[in-house]
């Protein structure tokens, strides 16, 4: 099996701590992965962003290893990028969202726009004869091996084994081209123009948690066993006399002053 | 030779700057090992004296009886000094290059004997012994003559004598310090040192002429860890690089964990990894022990970090954690990728002021990384206690502070270095401050000797120099100290080395009442915590720790308490399991002020 063009996807991420915009890293390792994939077969390799030509997150990506970017600036996003991606082999692209806006749903909403198979969670690519075989991430260091016949969507895991490696030399070589600008698809038409309701995050309220004074023995205990939790059960006397033993413990622990 | 390499300034008139340089500036590195310095003297003085003498009597044909006993005593003074290379050379010390350099007491000997021979004043000598005689002068002037054309080791007398005039760091001879790095003209794509031809002529020239001592070997605590680095055998690699050819002749100290001879290079081709190892440049702490004790003034430290901004501007190959902390510099301007805002939350309750645009203070104090360290916030704490029983008018940065960009700079981000010196600079603009005070000796540096290069000019003092000065006018009266353990001092190698402060420090613990019990190796000639250019991010195994190895300094002479000045060194020493307690002079003076 020839794969004749590879695409992969990266969006612009911020850092949660200082919001600074920056590469995603999900997004980054695809973009490793796809840099590597495509120097061993001799592929023709895209790098494609929707959004904004300008965002500097974008020249994290170039620094990690793209060429070129090719960004789509055109909405609706997904039906523009399916436009773009129609006659490609293999689509690349990080597997969940990582803050600010990213939903995370776009790998499935293309794979199914392109009506493409999407493998979600992948570790590691290796060729077979005729199709990839993926090594897929589940929870609690369980792995699956499944094979995908191209064309195909491959969404990577964040754990997955890829170093990156920044480059400023490349950042400045590396140049972001900006794709015709005018909706391939008609606005209208799109299937999966989702209506996004945007609000401002709710604070969540603090847990009151009296402070431990355990040992370091009963702290084990109490995380093996369910007898050394602690607490007492209250079901006795009516809601008055209850709510007075939930304020005393408060008391008692000094998570309330009055 | 040395042509293939970049261009530097320089002026013919460098050559007359020889004699002085050499016997003044060299000779003070040379002289700590009085029996090599002697030798040396002798050897080398009565060589250049025989010969000079020769080239008098007979090349301008004065034949004179005088002159020609002059030229005796002269190559007996030289033979004296060979017999005792030759002694030396018996038991070989392992820091010591064998091989060509084992040829060389011989050959010298025999130079010697020769000329001492032909010059005899004696008509009666049989022709037997004069035959010998010219054969052995022969022998002796092959090793002088090719071995200078051909890279003997006499190759040293000519490129160290050049190496002197053209120096890469003159300001080295003027007395005054040079440890800030070059910075690179990234618009120029200039990404440091691929290949030997990228360094300039004149370090080209520097690593020539090596005589491969070995004392760079014996301070390097990268080497002393087991980890693949050897100061001598990286100059020797950059020798061969130039003249194309293998390491197989390297007879010293290979790299700990790398065998000789795998390895070759040729001026054009990329260094790493054919000729020499990423994790060799990598290992290294930036401490300057081999520059210290570099008897022809050797630049390492250049040229360990020019390889490393081509590895990491070019390629990205940080190693270990190092990626992380680049990325968390561009992306936060802090080393642990953290909340800029939150840098001085130890200091709210001291009520401090936090400097603002258009309120101008006398001091200004960088906290630096360490603020976000629990441990070093009590050094801080500790200080800032010290300069308001001084009544010194100082605030903090705040939340305007980034990161120097020091650790980005020593692991070749030279681009993220800049970034951050530049938006410093920028804030530093904005507010009025008569000097910065530091409590990090590479902020220190960084402030002081790195950023003038891009137009910041401040008076910067690490916390013990300004406390030193506080402390000698009166301003901060200090207490008798209740430390009664026995206490050494550990120096940092940005404070000692780079910024040449080694006895503020001292003087400080002297006047609390504090006696210091020095250890085997303190002052400029101290050994690393291990902390220092970004190697504890790199974290190239060896076969023990660096802080391990300068506790056991301190745990030899029995101290029970070291004193540091350091973040850095602080959290390397304080990460030794079995260790006397680690305080910082700040901490040790702030409880002494009760005492008052």
């Amino acid at each position: 099996m020839i794969i004749k063009r590879i695409a992969v996807l990266i969006s612009a991420g911020r850092h949660p701590t200082s919001g600074q915009p920056r590469h995603c890293r999900n997004d980054s390792l695809a973009l490793t992965m796809a840099v590597d994939l495509a120097n061993s077969h001799s592929t023709e390799l895209d790098v494609i962003h929707a959004g904004n030509p300008e965002n500097p997150a974008l020249a994290n990506y170039l620094a990690l290893g793209a060429d070129e970017i090719k960004v789509i600036t055109a909405e609706p996003i997904i039906e523009n990028l399916a436009a773009n991606l129609k006659d490609v082999d293999l689509i690349l692209t990080g597997s969940r969202a990582e803050n600010g806006q990213d939903s995370g749903l776009l790998p499935y909403l293309l794979a199914v726009k392109l009506n493409i198979p999407i493998v979600a969670n992948a570790l590691e690519i290796k060729q077979m004869d005729d199709k990839l075989e993926v090594l897929q991430f589940f929870p609690k260091g369980k792995r699956r091996r499944v094979a995908v016949k191209l064309p195909a969507i491959i969404a990577i895991h964040p754990l997955a084994f890829v170093e990156l490696h920044y480059a400023y030399a490349r950042e400045q070589q590396g140049k972001i081209v900006v794709l015709d600008s005018r909706s391939t698809v008609n606005n209208t038409v799109a299937e999966n123009n989702l209506q996004w309701q945007i609000q401002p995050k709710m604070r969540k309220p603090n847990k009151l948690k009296a402070p431990e004074n355990l040992t370091g023995h009963g702290r084990l205990l109490s995380a093996i066993t369910s007898e050394n939790k602690g607490g007492t059960v209250v079901n006795e006397g009516n809601s008055v006399e209850k709510a007075q033993v939930i304020l005393s413990y408060l008391r008692e622990h000094q998570l309330i002053n009055f | 030779m040395w042509r293939t390499g970049k261009a530097a300034v320089w002026s013919w008139a460098q050559l007359l700057t020889i004699p002085k340089r050499y016997f003044v500036d060299l000779h003070h590195v040379v002289a700590r090992e009085p029996y090599i310095a002697h030798t040396h003297v002798a050897t080398a003085g009565g060589a250049v004296a025989a010969i000079f003498l020769v080239a008098l009597n007979y090349g301008l044909m004065h034949y004179s009886i005088v002159l020609n006993w002059a030229i005796v005593v002269a190559t007996c003074i030289m033979f004296i000094g060979a017999f005792f290379m030759w002694l030396r050379r018996r038991k070989v010390p392992l820091r010591l290059s064998r091989g060509a350099w084992n040829r060389l007491p011989y050959s010298l000997l025999v130079f010697a004997l020769g000329l001492f021979l032909v010059s005899l004043p004696v008509t009666s000598l049989s022709n037997g012994i004069a035959i010998l005689a010219i054969l052995l002068l022969l022998l002796g002037s092959a090793e002088l003559a090719l071995g200078i054309g051909l890279g003997g080791p006499m190759k040293h007398a000519v490129a160290g004598l050049l190496h002197l005039a053209f120096h890469p760091r003159q300001e080295r001879f003027s007395s005054k310090l040079s440890t800030g790095l070059k910075s690179l003209n990234l618009e120029n794509k200039e990404y440091g040192i691929n290949k030997p031809s990228d360094f300039q002529w004149n370090q080209l020239l520097g690593f020539d002429a090596c005589v491969q001592c070995g004392k760079c070997e014996t301070a390097c605590p990268a080497f002393a860890a087991g980890q693949p680095l050897n100061p001598k055998k990286l100059i020797q690699d950059l020798v061969v690089g130039l003249s194309s050819g293998t390491d197989a002749n390297f007879t010293g100290s290979p790299y700990p964990n790398i065998p000789i001879g795998k390895h070759a290079g040729s001026p054009n081709q990329t260094i790493v990894p054919s000729l020499i190892e990423a994790q060799t440049l990598w290992s290294c702490t930036t401490c300057r022990a081999c520059v210290q004790e570099c008897p022809m003034l050797i630049e390492h430290v250049d040229a360990i970090v020019g390889m490393r901004r081509n590895l990491t501007l070019t390629q990205g190959g940080v190693p270990g954690t190092a990626q992380q902390t680049l990325e968390n510099l561009r992306q936060t301007a802090t080393v642990g990728g953290l909340d800029r805002n939150a840098r001085y939350y130890w200091a709210i309750d001291l009520d401090v002021k936090t400097i603002q645009p258009n309120t101008p203070v006398d001091a200004l104090l960088v906290a630096g990384e360490g603020a976000f360290d629990m441990r070093y916030q009590r050094t801080l704490r500790a200080l800032i206690k010290l300069l308001k029983a001084a009544n010194v008018d100082f605030a903090v940065m705040g939340a305007l502070e980034s990161d120097t960009g020091d650790t980005a700079r020593r692991l070749g981000d030279e681009a993220t270095f800049q970034m951050l010196a530049k938006r410093n600079i920028a804030t530093f603009n904005t507010l009025q401050f008569k000097r910065i005070v530091t409590a990090d000796p590479h902020v220190l540096h960084s402030l002081k000797n790195e950023y003038p290069a891009f137009g910041g000019h401040y008076e910067v003092l690490h916390h013990t120099t300004l406390l030193a000065q506080l402390s000698a006018n009166g301003q901060l009266k200090l207490g008798k100290s209740d430390e009664t353990r026995k206490l050494t001092y550990h120096d940092p190698c940005y404070l000692a080395r780079y910024n040449n402060e080694t006895e503020s420090p001292r003087a400080l613990l002297r006047s609390v009442g504090i006696s210091i019990h020095e250890m085997e190796r303190s002052g400029l000639r101290g050994r690393c915590c291990g902390g220092g250019g970004g190697a504890p991010l790199t974290d190239i195994p060896g076969k023990q720790r660096i802080p391990d190895i300068r506790i056991a300094d301190a745990s030899t002479i029995g101290a029970e308490v070291v004193a540091v000045g350091c973040p850095q060194c602080t959290a390397m020493l304080e990460g030794v399991v079995e260790r006397p307690e680690v305080l910082d002079i700040a901490e040790l003076l702030a409880a002494s002020l009760e005492n008052v």
